[in-house]
């Protein structure tokens, strides 16, 4: 995809894109239960920064946006959670609870620094 | 061999109930309650269900230098966060695509409910095919479509 964003840009035109991803140092342990609970892209082990300069870019810059992405997460617990009742009736009980469940698993693997979330901008 | 095709097997199933979890999130997204939460989260009511915050989407507009005359792609944009409301703040064009029918329709009704009919589309198309010109596109986003 990043080969083809780079295809279409005209030269000196832009790409950014936030990802969630694993930060550097984990242990295995941390990284199995992070890459568990974490989106797909978190198991990949090539940083995005380096698939970026394989597509030629240039210029990319990596701006941390974990704690934002904390803060979103907690918007998206509690605002569940005040429109309980209303999105129980829509969405149903399981995916309501499976949903809570892994807000709060993500939560705390967030706070426990398991997983960050970036910012990458490039220019063709 | 067995340990192998087991491991297939749950996955493809998770996959499977993935999608479906997808296909029902999207049918319900757009009714009050998830709607609700949606601005509470993030502060848009796009029927987005990640994480980038309308102060984000402020800054990728920011970082792009998006403004009239500018033509961006939004990949995976769902039924159109972030790629309408950044067409529709910085006053730039816009191909909003997504790999999901149902999402690019929605996309599609936003931008004339929007009134952006002048400058934004909606198609149905991947981010490893997208549909425009090699060379022509200013600025892409994809925000969480790695995710």
């Amino acid at each position: 995809m990043l080969r083809a964003s780079r295809r279409a840009l005209r030269p000196g035109g832009r790409t950014a894109f936030h990802v969630i991803e694993l930060p550097s140092g984990l242990d295995d342990r941390q990284r199995r239960r992070a890459v568990s609970i974490g989106p797909p892209v978190v198991a990949v082990r090539t940083s995005h920064e380096s698939l970026l300069r394989s597509a030629g870019f240039v210029d990319v810059e990596a701006i941390d946006a974990t704690a934002e992405y904390l803060d979103t997460q907690h918007r998206w617990l509690a605002a569940t959670l005040r429109h309980e009742d209303e999105m129980r009736a829509t969405l149903g009980d399981d995916m309501v609870d499976d949903g809570l469940e892994r807000r709060r698993r993500t939560i705390d693997a967030i706070a426990d620094g398991l997983l960050v979330r970036t910012l990458y901008t490039a220019r063709r | 061999m067995a340990d192998l095709s087991d491991k297939t097997r749950l996955m493809t199933d998770d996959a499977l109930l993935d999608s479906e979890r997808f296909a029902q999130r999207h049918a319900a997204s757009g009714r009050s309650g998830p709607l609700a939460v949606e601005r509470e989260a993030l502060g848009s009511d796009y029927r987005a269900t990640g994480y980038t915050t309308k102060a984000q989407a402020d800054q990728l507009g920011r970082v792009l230098d998006l403004r009239p005359g500018k033509l961006l792609v939004d990949v995976g944009a769902g039924c159109g966060w972030p790629g309408l409301y950044l067409a529709d703040t910085f006053g730039c064009s816009v191909v909003s695509t997504d790999p999901v029918p149902e999402g690019a329709v929605a996309a599609r009704d936003r931008i004339v409910a929007d009134g952006l009919e002048d400058r934004a589309i909606s198609v149905v198309a991947t981010g490893d095919d997208l549909p425009v010109r090699n060379g022509s596109v200013d600025a892409i986003v994809h925000s969480d479509v790695l995710c």
